[in-house]
């Protein structure tokens, strides 16, 4: 039997976001080399995607809506004035009453795995760029590459070949200083080519290491799992 | 969009406005408790308004991406184990959900787009059905499912690509692009 007939029939799976992590990222390598799976793909998830309209209408309470204008308001003033929400009031706001999920307590350990760190060092337009490879977690990124671009103040994650996220997850970069909780910062996604950057946010001064998990569409509060790309700062 | 990625609220409380009825559906189809279903419709709404510069248009709708964040967030909730006194949304508890739904132009079109899902869905064996339902509003493994209902997990696997496809032959051209 094929790869394409064994791993046919997870298309069904895939959209429903129901396949189990092993056999997800086998076929997420797959669809990458077989149109024909693509394509069922992109057929099967026109039905998926409506499947939430199926459910019996609700509106949520006027309460709702006023406690996310305040947020909104308040940060859409920050971000007016140039200021970055403070992290505390972001995972209060962002969290509300739920509990929060465990952090990176053991990320140490999965760094094991990970292989692959060096620095370069260019200039660009008369500022000093300096290129750090982050260590790639090669058990779930198999020929994958990233580095870090610092020119400047501006600061960029770059990959290549790069599994795409599994549908309704993202690639997410974190800012890590010892001593504290990993700060959320950009999400991602790479093209078909497995190619993909995105511009860090945060402050990287006074940073220990950056961070890049897998996690839910629209990007965590905390991570959830564990980094799949590290690169000391310091 | 554009407005709500430069940060304008005004223009974030218009999409709330036309898509947090259909994102506290979903939640609550899914959670099965009023509390729990806003405060992953919060979450939802509030990562969508910090990380939109990331929607990608060509990746689906503002709807489209909205409640996949929502469906996310409320498999985070029912794996968080948040929800303690989960049930499935039933017939029960129906004029609670329709409390607050104005027949306004934008829910009749919700409520027609819902009629033709629903129609589609009742086409299929119900086999199908259920594995589609335990995996999508559930958020159980394709493992978890077979574990749970004694069967194969590749009879699963075909069940919900089966029922997908037959459900997709059922819809019109007009869902494929909501």
């Amino acid at each position: 039997m094929s790869d394409h007939d064994a791993l046919r029939d997870a298309a069904g799976a895939w959209v429903l976001g129901a396949l189990d992590e092993d056999e997800a990222w086998r076929f997420a390598a797959h669809l990458d080399v077989c149109a024909a799976c693509r394509d069922e793909v992109e057929r099967l998830r026109v039905a998926a995607d409506v499947l939430p309209l199926s459910v019996p209408p609700a509106e949520p309470g006027p309460e709702l809506k006023r406690r996310l204008m305040t947020i909104v308001e308040t940060e859409a003033r920050q971000r007016r004035r140039g200021e970055a929400p403070a992290l505390a009031d972001r995972l209060r706001a962002r969290l509300g009453g739920l509990r929060v999920r465990p952090a990176l307590a053991a990320a140490a350990a999965t760094l094991l795995l990970l292989v692959g760190v060096g620095v370069g060092l260019g200039v660009r337009g008369g500022s000093r760029t300096e290129v750090v490879a982050l260590a790639v977690d090669t058990a779930k990124l198999r020929g994958a590459s990233a580095q870090l671009v610092r020119t400047g103040d501006e600061t960029e994650v770059r990959v290549s070949h790069m599994p795409a996220p599994l549908r309704g997850r993202v690639y997410q970069v974190w800012l890590q200083r010892d001593g504290h909780a990993p700060e959320p910062d950009a999400v991602f996604t790479v093209d078909r080519e497995g190619r993909g950057s995105v511009g860090v946010r945060g402050d990287v001064k006074g940073a220990d290491a950056v961070l890049v998990t897998d996690e839910p569409a629209g990007g965590s509060t905390v991570p959830t799992r564990q980094p799949v790309l590290r690169g000391r700062l310091s | 969009m554009q407005l709500v990625r430069r940060g304008e609220a005004r223009a974030f409380e218009v999409l709330y406005d036309r898509h947090s009825g259909a994102a506290f559906s979903l939640a609550y189809r899914m959670v099965g408790t009023r509390s729990t279903a806003e405060e992953v419709v919060q979450e939802a709404f509030l990562a969508f308004w910090r990380v939109n510069a990331r929607y990608d248009r060509a990746r689906g709708s503002v709807r489209t991406w909205i409640l996949g964040i929502v469906h996310n967030r409320a498999i985070d909730a029912l794996r968080r184990g948040a929800v303690h006194d989960r049930r499935r949304a039933g017939d029960e508890g129906l004029e609670e959900r329709f409390a607050a739904a104005e027949q306004t132009d934008v829910e009749v079109a919700r409520r027609d787009e819902a009629r033709e899902v629903r129609s589609a869905l009742e086409t299929l064996p119900s086999d199908q059905l259920r594995v589609i339902e335990l995996a999508y509003f559930g958020g159980f493994s394709q493992s978890e499912i077979a574990s749970m209902l004694d069967t194969p997990v590749g009879t699963v696997k075909g069940r919900m690509r089966l029922g997908l496809a037959k459900m997709r032959s059922q819809l019109g051209p007009a869902e494929a692009a909501p």
